[in-house]
């Protein structure tokens, strides 16, 4: 017959951690229940084959050196804990110094950004005398001016605000030819007066992109960009060497004088 | 040098004021049992002894958390129980292999064959079984059963409560016994 009597309780009685009142109980039951007791007899009998498991006989090495190796090893200070990270952090530290030192001497291609701009009214440069001039397109920008002029002068204003006067002043600075393309084209487009345009110039001096305004996120202008974009100026040069550069141009009003 | 009659409690202070000598011998005392130990749980020589070598030396670095008056081999087995069960986890060893006779029990065998064949034979059963249960149900037998440490002993080691160590011990008396039954009826059939 099977019996219902939870197995915790013939396992806890067969450990002696009963309380008196469960013992007397589980006592009173085994009395009557064969099958209980079988079950209690099998639970010791597993008792017995786990004492009697096998273990291994430990090594001579283990019987005899334990203490001492147990020993050696505790008698040794535990190394500060920034000594034990060291051979986890100092190949990380080193790859992170190789970074820094090949970042700043690779020559990489420099990108284009609000630092590359040079403003015509910026143009005088503190530190001219470094600056290699390339060979102003003077023939060519002139001719550019007088088209400019000429379609100019079947309008009833000259395309006053044009600042190429000062740009002729400031040329020893930047790359002549590129910047009075640059003007041509702008003004070709008839822009409205008082307009900044920006532009980046790669260094082939093909127009990249083109926006409006003197913020430092010019808007975007579509219909002046899809005019520009593709021209192909000049290439622009700095010290000698073909650069990207971001050019402004400024339509201002015409000075009566 | 310390006399090995000098008691834990007495050893352990001497420790904690920085005597590391009066380590040694707990370390003599007790590596035996935890060797037993740490033996039934993995069913390794060379891995019982490293965890051995590792639970004393993590005993004698954290010896300021133990507390005098408490049983220190409770609170040793614990601290290699719980080493063991870590790397039986990283080795994914819930079920073991059951170990192979060495040299000298071939040698005994020999000198009497009958005996030491059906010992032999009842001995590797009790192993296979003990392998195929699994790891909470074979640590909790082996410290009632081998290392015969009480419920609170246990539920201490095992971080468990007293309640829980008692359902877990009769299920594992119980599955042992499914265990055993199993491998008589394979028997039977081979």
């Amino acid at each position: 017959m099977k019996c219902d009597i939870p197995i915790e309780l013939l396992s806890g009685y067969l450990d002696g951690v009963l309380d008196n009142k469960l013992k007397a109980a589980v006592e009173k039951h085994l009395k009557e229940c064969e099958s209980c007791r079988q079950e209690l007899e099998e639970l010791k009998r597993m008792d017995e084959y786990i004492k009697r498991q096998e273990v291994e006989e430990p090594s001579r090495d283990f019987v005899f050196a334990l203490n001492r190796r147990v020993m050696e090893k505790i008698r040794r200070k535990p190394r500060p804990f920034l000594v034990r990270l060291t051979p986890v952090f100092a190949p990380a530290a080193i790859a992170l110094l190789l970074f820094i030192v090949l970042i700043n001497t690779v020559p990489r291609q420099r990108l284009i950004g609000i630092e590359s701009r040079i403003l015509y009214a910026d143009m005088e440069i503190e530190r001219e005398e470094e600056i290699f001039m390339a060979k102003p397109h003077t023939a060519r920008a002139a001719a550019a001016k007088e088209k400019v002029y000429e379609r100019e002068a079947d309008r009833a204003a000259a395309p006053s605000g044009l600042v190429i006067a000062e740009t002729e002043k400031k040329i020893d600075a930047v790359d002549e030819a590129m910047l009075n393309d640059f003007e041509v084209q702008v003004v070709q487009l008839d822009i409205p007066r008082k307009t900044v345009v920006r532009a980046i110039v790669d260094s082939t001096g093909k127009v990249l992109k083109v926006a409006t305004g003197n913020t430092i996120s010019p808007e975007k202008d579509t219909m002046l960009e899809n005019r520009l974009e593709g021209q192909q100026l000049p290439p622009p040069t700095v010290a000698g060497r073909r650069t990207q550069l971001y050019v402004d141009y400024t339509a201002e009003e015409e000075s009566n004088d | 040098m310390y006399s090995s009659i000098e008691s834990d409690e007495i050893l352990i202070k001497r420790v904690k004021n920085g005597d590391c000598e009066a380590f040694n011998p707990l370390v003599e005392r007790y590596k035996l049992a935890l060797y037993k130990l740490m033996y039934r749980m993995v069913y390794n020589r060379d891995d019982a002894e490293d965890l051995v070598e590792e639970a004393f030396i993590k005993a004698y670095r954290s010896i300021s958390r133990f507390e005098i008056g408490r049983p220190f081999y409770a609170w040793l087995s614990r601290l290699a129980v719980n080493n063991a069960i870590n790397f039986l986890r990283k080795k994914k060893r819930g079920h073991l292999e059951p170990l192979e006779w060495s040299e000298h029990r071939l040698v005994a065998e020999k000198q009497n064959p009958v005996a030491m064949t059906r010992e032999k034979m009842l001995k590797e059963r009790i192993n296979k079984a003990m392998a195929q249960l699994p790891q909470e149900y074979r640590t909790i037998l082996v410290l009632r059963v081998n290392d015969e440490l009480s419920y609170e002993e246990i539920s201490e080691v095992l971080k468990i409560p007293k309640g829980t160590v008692m359902s877990r011990l009769a299920r594992a008396r119980q599955r042992l016994k499914e265990i055993f039954k199993e491998m008589e009826v394979h028997k039977h059939e081979m």
